[in-house]
């Protein structure tokens, strides 16, 4: 039976406990389930050649051993299998492989294999998220077929364009543009179409990337501009007269009262559903603009659709069936990053603590290929259990990629590599520098690189600084191309220059006795550090210059 | 009357008539709220149905009270059905009830005082009665409160729906059945259907719809309309109207044929009367159980003779025969795999099915989530119903993929004392899973009292089995006993006799000694301990048992002597690692000797698999204890030969005993003395020919020297008498054989002739004597005595005969081939003396 006939013929909550029905479960229950999906990748893993890489200290038997024998993995130990595709080594035959960019590791990309099952799971769960996107409470869900989807995610090979595949088999949705369409299309004129053609026949469900979202929301007006132009009488009979009339009282009350078209004038949406870094920062005021608050889900290339969050939309919870979850806190990972080789410790559901922020670590199950695998996620357990929803699991928020990763808008990660490669391409005179990632004053964030110039060149690089950042975007641009979608996609240029007098960050190192991190410098370090300078304004003989 | 008169007396009577013989088959059911609410519905019906009726029949007291009647029906029919459906949905909050109750009650008041209809009354119109009234413009509030509160009831259904309290397709029948009366009551107002009593008509197919919701929900069962009260009421009621009609020319038949017994009329009428109804409540009654309940009754019916059945079954494998046969018999075209539950790891293993072609492989373990659902729900659930599950969720793919494999319909517990003893799956073969096929509830619910009645049977199978564990298990070490033993070993070798089976058994050596030393509770410990270790080695490839005080023995079928052989050793090292480490201050010693035989290697039998192992315990005893032996027939092995010596020493040592006593034989019968050494040579070439190994023929040797000592106990009077001796002196002749064995007990280093002696006077056909033992359960040893010791006999001269010739000797030992002696060795003993290899003494030729 399709999701479509169910919704038909079965009471909605046969269907909210299928689909939803985790959400029931208990902790135990929870990492019962977890444990034994976990043996069986075992099992699958332990007849592969990319298993038994890992499983040199022979197979694990138990979960506690697979901890203690298992080693923690990155990309890179899976690049010669994954990135030329090699079927035969993996557990299962994949079905599908999904592709990401990775400018700032060792390969240009990256590549995961699905198998059968890991879809089945993955439909399962993101039907429950679209389920929990429109609902108010347990078994209270609002989903037809026929509802007019938006759909703003990168379409196949990324993680993100599986899903209008896999659910145009379990219910109809109307795509706007069709999934046909949409495949032969960029992911920008996607965008345009489809928010033209949901201006015109209006839209049920919103699947977005969040700062894509809030960029929209930001300026509607150009998006109505983007997808109808100037209005006209023709594009006017062309709308749907709901939409016709919506647009027309919000423009009238625009101009009486003088405030801004929002999009919940236009739209009444039942589901609102985003993805991507930063979304909690957007959430209340995509909720204001909407109307309906964002439902945000977890995922990624490598471990697909991961966690979802509930009808309360405050947290999300891990799917207990798509990966099996480690967590390494926060301490573990600062640690690591100053004791190299410290192989930092793990924990399980089961043992995390309310408020601390770990890093992720996922062995995909159903076949997949990672085994202890540190996707670079940050998220914090907001609580152990849910008491004013009834939920006993623990919920989470996504934080942010790990410390040495700077993700910008969900679209790029910039690491200490990346950076390295683009200073010496531009053979700039930057004698030292460090970077992090900050936000202004609409929230959108930014990558801020600090650098100290040469002092022999200073004089040159001084005339200007915007040549200093032009030089650097420049180089970034043609370097990453998800970096140049930012400038096309969402018009930002993300990148800020401060320029630090010479001798400051080796000043802060003297006083702190540390080194600075090139990447992931703490937010207090780098305060620590604009107050050395401004000390050193005060005593006279500066060259600083900030954008 | 005319043909429009006559329907509204027909169709509102067969609506009375429907509307009662529900009535009356609800009044039978367990009283509960939704009960009630579907009475008083159907007494609204009822009173709207039989008021339209009678006013139509203008029956007493009068048609206005009849109209009465008939309007409060009506008017009472929205809050029934509002209530209905509040008390269906098990709804709360008595609000909007109570507000809608208190108006109803307020409309039916006023519509007493003729508010809303005006002057209602029957008029003849020269052709036909009609019954007419005027409305007045307040008619509009009862038809509003009937649109609210209808429009309320509609409410409630669909908040139900919408939370899934209720699925939609329950309320499916109830849709049918108000739509079916909204557009009668609608349509009866229409010009074109004023003659035609819809109404009526509508609401009894309202309330047959109801009937059937109710039905779907369990509430009341077709069994109802079997009951006696109702069918008796409608033929009542219908043999009335019968005679009613035909009365006019019944009553002048009667007067025609019978009018001399006119005053007799009224008792011959109520005679036929009650005939007719008693024939209508027959006929209804077969009926009714024809059109409703033959299914259900056959399954009843069923389920009683399975009950019966099942309850006389004690063996576990005839209970899951009959279930499979029952199950087929019931559910024709669908398969069922039974899974019981292995009490030693909680899975549940796949023991029997109706299909015979599946072979008995499947298994769910402990954590299976099916299993954990069952253990956590007990209760039957389909597969459908059980893949939307929290625990499906953890089910590995192969696990899916099996089930889905299996097309399995229906999973079906048997739970007994809390606890889920087995599991039945039921799946559609491949004709129904095309056709998508599901089991109906009623199928389901008969599956679940199937499975009730199985878990009782279940249950006290697994006490028989539990007792007869016991009975098999020796209490202290719980190792299996010395009877089951030879049952099973007995099956084993059928099982394995075309393959090997190895045989070895443990004794421990000076045990006594060690109880002695360290008390009776450490030697219980210790035997405890040994016997787990035991088990733990031999795992799955052999059986362990206690077969003594301080013997275990152990059977490997299918295995070499090699595997028993590594057991040993791996006990050896466990016992003397236990002893080291086990507590106290007083360093233990404790030690065993084992012996090893196997067929068909050494052994031919069963008895000889024993007879060989305990000798090479015997072997492992003499040679200084702490060994463990492979028997074997190889004559030049050295720790044989070892043995050998040790056997001659013992017996030199034990020779002037000997001596001694064939001497004290040779005091009373001369004959005997050197009788036995010829014997014992006779014997131990014949052994030796045979491929026995060199310690086995000294055993038989020493037995032969010694076997007839016994006779020293024999009077003197029956040794040396001359002529046949009389059935009395041959019973005390047959007693050496026991004397024999009561002295050689006390030659407590000599005792393993023991077997050899007491089985010499035994017949291959087991005419023999003392134990009358038969073929190959006569130990070897014996068999050889037997030949040696009658071929001896025969060629000696004794007291009572001459000696006979060797060749005479010869032919009839080749008479007794099968009968006396073992064919075999006969025929090597004759080809033995016929070749000269036995130096044959006949001191009488």
């Amino acid at each position: 039976m399709t999701f479509e006939e169910k919704l038909r013929k079965c009471p909605a909550n046969e269907i909210w406990q299928e689909y939803c029905g985790f959400l029931d479960l208990t902790l135990p229950e929870y990492m019962n389930i977890q444990k034994r999906l976990l043996l069986e990748q075992i099992e699958l893993m332990s007849h592969c050649e990319l298993g038994k890489r890992f499983f040199r200290q022979g197979v694990p038997t138990s979960v506690e051993e697979f901890r203690t024998k298992v080693p923690l993995t990155k990309f890179e130990d899976y690049a010669d299998v994954l990135l030329p595709q090699k079927d035969e080594m993996l557990p299962e035959k994949p079905v599908l492989w999904l592709h990401t960019t990775w400018e700032g590791g060792d390969f240009p990309s990256k590549r995961a294999p699905y198998t059968e099952s890991m879809l089945e799971t993955y439909k399962t769960n993101i039907l429950g998220a679209m389920l929990l996107a429109t609902s108010r409470g347990r078994n209270h869900f609002c989903v037809r077929p026929g509802m007019r989807v938006l759909y703003s995610l990168a379409p196949l090979p990324y993680a993100t364009g599986m899903f209008p595949d896999l659910i145009s088999s379990e219910i109809y949705l109307r795509f706007m543009p069709s999934v046909r369409e949409a495949r032969k299309m960029s992911f920008g004129q996607q965008m345009k179409d489809g928010y033209k053609l949901a201006i015109k026949h209006d839209m049920n469900l919103f699947f977005g990337m969040s700062s894509v979202l809030y960029g929209a929301t930001k300026s509607l007006d150009t998006l109505i501009q983007k997808s109808g132009g100037k209005i006209h009488l023709k594009d006017l009979l062309s709308m749907n007269p709901k939409m016709l009339w919506r647009l027309m009282a919000a423009r009238y009350r625009e101009k009486r009262d003088g405030v801004s078209v929002k999009p919940k004038d236009l739209f009444r949406l039942q589901g609102f559903v985003c993805v991507g870094t930063d979304t909690a920062l957007y959430k209340n005021e995509l909720e204001e603009a909407w109307g309906i608050r964002p439902l945000e889900i977890a995922g990624g290339t490598e471990p697909s659709c991961m966690g979802t969050e509930t009808w309360s939309k405050d947290g999300l919870v891990l799917f207990p069936d798509a990966c099996f979850y480690e967590f390494i806190p926060e301490m573990e990972l600062y640690k690591e990053m100053s004791e190299p080789g410290y192989v930092p410790k793990t924990y399980l559901m089961d043992e995390l603590v309310a408020g601390q922020k770990y890093e992720l670590v996922i062995t995909v199950l159903k076949g997949g290929a990672f085994l202890r695998y540190r996707v670079g996620d940050v998220y914090r357990c907001l609580r152990l259990r849910n008491a004013s929803d009834k939920i006993e699991l623990p919920q989470f928020e996504y934080v942010d990629r790990i410390p040495t990763v700077i993700d910008i808008a969900g679209f790029t990660r910039i690491t200490q590599r990346e950076i390295e490669r683009v200073i010496t391409l531009s053979r700039l005179p930057i004698e030292t520098w460090f970077a992090i990632k900050e936000y202004d004053e609409t929230g959108r964030s930014f990558l801020n690189l600090y650098v100290e110039l040469d002092p022999e060149d200073t004089q040159s690089a001084a005339l200007s600084r915007q040549l200093l950042r032009d030089h650097l975007a420049l180089y970034f641009r043609s370097y990453d191309g998800d970096y140049s979608d930012l400038k096309r996609l969402l018009n930002v240029d993300p990148l800020k220059v401060t320029i630090l007098k010479r001798g400051v960050v080796a000043q802060y190192e003297k006083e702190n006795g540390c080194k600075i991190p090139r990447v992931g410098t703490s937010k207090e370090s780098v305060l620590e550090i604009l107050r050395i300078q401004k000390e050193s304004v005060q005593e006279g003989g500066v060259f600083c210059v900030t954008e | 009357m005319s043909l429009n008169e006559r329907l509204f007396v027909i169709v509102p009577l067969l609506s009375v008539i429907c509307n009662v013989f529900l009535l009356f088959t609800v009044v039978s059911v367990k009283r509960d709220r939704l009960i009630s609410a579907f009475i008083h519905l159907l007494l609204s019906f009822t009173a709207w149905s039989t008021g339209s009726l009678f006013l139509r029949m203008k029956l007493f007291p009068s048609p206005e009270f009849w109209y009465m009647v008939s309007i409060t029906g009506i008017f009472l029919v929205p809050f029934c059905i509002y209530n209905f459906v509040y008390r269906f949905t098990n709804s709360k909050g008595t609000f909007t009830k109570g507000i809608l109750l208190v108006l109803w009650i307020l409309v039916i008041v006023l519509n007493l005082s003729n508010v809303f209809i005006i002057d209602p009354q029957i008029r003849f119109d020269g052709t036909e009665w009609r019954f007419e009234y005027g409305v007045s413009p307040w008619i509009i509030a009862p038809i509003l409160l009937a649109v609210i509160t209808l429009g309320l009831a509609g409410y409630v259904v669909y908040k139900n729906c919408r939370t899934g309290n209720v699925p939609m397709r329950q309320f499916t029948p109830m849709f049918f059945g108000v739509g079916v009366m909204f557009v009668g009551t609608v349509s009866a107002a229409l010009p074109q259907m004023v003659s035609i009593p819809v109404d009526t008509f509508s609401c009894t197919i309202n309330a047959i719809c109801l009937y059937y919701m109710l039905y779907q929900r369990r509430v009341v069962q077709l069994r109802g309309f079997t009951n006696n009260a109702p069918i008796y009421v409608v033929s009542l009621v219908i043999s009335v109207l019968l005679f009613l009609n035909v009365y006019d020319e019944f009553h002048g038949l009667y007067l025609r044929y019978f009018g001399d017994y006119k005053s007799y009329e009224t008792i011959v009428m109520a005679a036929m009367l009650t005939i007719t109804t008693l024939v209508f409540h027959r006929l209804f009654y077969r009926l009714m159980e024809n059109l409703l309940l033959k299914g259900t009754e056959l399954q009843e019916q069923n389920l009683r003779e399975f009950s019966t059945a099942v309850n006389k079954i004690l063996q576990l494998d005839e209970l899951l025969a009959l279930y499979c046969d029952f199950l087929q018999q019931n559910f024709p075209g669908q398969t069922a795999r039974v899974f019981l539950m292995n009490r030693k790891n909680g899975s549940y293993c796949m023991k029997s099915t109706t299909d015979m072609s599946i072979a008995n492989r499947d298994a769910f373990g402990a954590d299976h989530p099916m299993i954990t659902w069952l253990k956590e729900h007990m209760q039957a659930i389909s597969y459908e119903n059980f893949s939307k599950t929290k625990n499906f969720r953890a089910m590995w793919r192969n696990e899916k993929k099996r089930l889905e494999e299996m097309n399995v319909n229906v999973i079906l517990p048997v739970i007994s004392n809390h606890e889920l003893v087995a599991v039945t799956l039921i799946s559609l073969n491949d004709a129904a899973a095309k056709k998508h096929k599901g089991i109906s509830v009623s199928n389901m619910t008969f599956l679940e009292s199937t499975a009730a009645v199985l878990s009782i049977a279940l249950n006290n199978a697994a006490l028989c089995e539990e007792l007869k564990r016991k009975a098999h298990k020796d209490p202290l070490t719980n190792l299996y006993n010395r009877g089951y033993f030879l049952e099973n070993i007995a099956k084993e070798f059928a099982l394995s006799k075309h393959d090997q089976i190895t045989l070895m058994i443990i004794n421990l050596d000076d045990f006594r000694l060690y109880n002695e030393l360290y008390g009776t509770a450490e030697g219980d410990r210790i035997l405890k301990r040994f016997g787990e270790a035991l088990k733990y080695l031999v795992n799955n490839r052999g059986t362990v048992a206690r077969y003594g005080g301080k013997e275990f023995v152990i059977s490997f079928p299918f295995c070499p002597p090699a595997t028993a052989l590594e057991c040993a050793k791996s006990a050896k090292e466990w016992l003397t690692k236990e002893i080291m480490s086990a507590d106290g201050k007083t360093k233990k010693f404790l030690t065993f000797s084992a012996g090893i035989s196997s067929y068909p290697s050494n052994a031919a039998s069963v008895d000889e698999l024993f007879t060989y192992a305990n000798m090479a315990v015997y072997s492992a005893k003499n040679d200084g204890k702490n060994k463990i032996v492979l028997y074997t027939r190889e004559s030049e092995n050295q720790r044989m030969a070892r043995n050998v010596k040790t056997k001659r020493a013992l017996a030199e040592s034990c020779a002037s005993t000997i001596y001694a006593l064939t001497a004290a034989i040779d005091a009373k019968d001369h004959y005997t003395f050197s009788h036995s050494n010829h014997v014992a040579q006779y014997a131990s070439v014949l052994a030796e020919a045979l491929g026995l190994d060199a310690e086995h023929i000294e055993i038989i040797r020493q037995a032969g020297l010694l076997h007839d000592i016994g006779k020293i106990g024999t009077p003197e009077a029956i040794l040396s008498k001359t002529t046949r001796l009389t059935r009395e002196e041959y019973e005390i002749m047959k007693q050496h054989v026991e004397a024999s064995i009561s002295m050689i007990k006390y030659l407590p280093s000599l005792d393993y002739v023991i077997p050899s002696v007491l089985g010499h006077h035994e017949r291959w056909d087991g005419g023999g004597y003392p134990r009358g033992l038969s073929g190959n359960a006569i130990p070897i040893g014996a068999r050889c005595l037997c030949l040696a010791d009658s071929f001896d006999a025969m060629i000696s001269k004794r007291s009572y005969k001459e000696a006979m010739s060797v060749e005479a000797a010869i032919a009839e030992i080749r008479r007794n081939q099968g009968t006396q002696f073992d064919p075999e060795l006969a025929a090597l003993f004759i080809q033995l003396i016929e070749s000269g290899k036995i130096e044959v003494h006949n001191d009488g030729c």
